[in-house]
């Protein structure tokens, strides 16, 4: 174990943890509108965006030259506990 | 101690690390403590969403033989990518502790499916694990 300056590793981590948790408070009202989508937000958690692809995802944001976590966050919206891992 | 937490979408106990992956930038991404995988794998979502590889680096065709290894799961069998790779865990009191593994890259067609924490990382702690308190835990040994 290394013990060092992580004040920026914690902020990082904290603004993560802190849309995670957008997306899981939201998780609900999201898959009723977006089943099994990539959803994409911007800076305000504002949906502007949804493709049923990953392909069709990176494609579009590529296209339109936005970075994931700098400019828009995406998650792929599922109910999860009915997938077999 | 390093917490987690029980994923209301997935249902699974969930830890953040910061992840480290040759010519990238550290990035944070959960990861689902799978205690059923002998091996971590950074799925499609993460790779392409979290740590900006580009889509072409998920295609199968383009990795070299021996980079690709085969991997038999409940859902058939998936081609991986084998990759070094870091993970900073950050303990509550400040501390952070990196890990240096050869873990795998999914390819595409991943696509929908968290990224696992496999045994290659999880051997580090001993785990702790309360469903029904929703706490997760990862301690030392």
């Amino acid at each position: 174990m290394v013990t060092r300056d992580v004040s920026e590793d914690l902020r990082e981590r904290e603004e993560a943890m802190a849309t995670w948790r957008w997306w899981e408070e939201h998780h609900e009202e999201l898959l009723a509108q977006y089943p099994e989508q990539f959803v994409v937000i911007n800076k305000e958690r504002e949906v502007i965006a949804s493709f049923h692809h990953l392909r069709d995802l990176s494609d579009a944001m590529d296209a339109k030259g936005l970075v994931f976590g700098k400019d828009v966050d995406a998650e792929f919206i599922t109910d999860g506990r009915r997938w077999r891992l | 101690m390093i917490s987690g937490y029980f994923s209301a979408t997935w249902g699974c106990p969930f830890v953040w690390a910061r992840l480290t992956v040759p010519g990238r930038p550290p990035e944070a991404v959960p990861f689902l403590i799978d205690t059923g995988s002998a091996t971590s794998i950074i799925h499609a979502n993460d790779a392409r969403m979290r740590l900006n590889l580009p889509i072409s680096e998920l295609e199968p065709a383009g990795w070299l033989p021996e980079d690709t290894v085969r991997r038999r799961g409940v859902a058939g069998v998936a081609l991986c990518r084998l990759m070094d790779a870091a993970l900073d865990f950050a303990h509550e009191d400040g501390a952070t502790e990196t890990i240096a593994e050869t873990i795998e890259l999914g390819g595409i067609g991943s696509e929908g499916l968290p990224s696992l924490l496999g045994w290659d990382v999880l051997r580090h702690f001993r785990l702790d694990l309360n469903a029904s308190r929703g706490s997760v835990a990862l301690l030392t040994p």
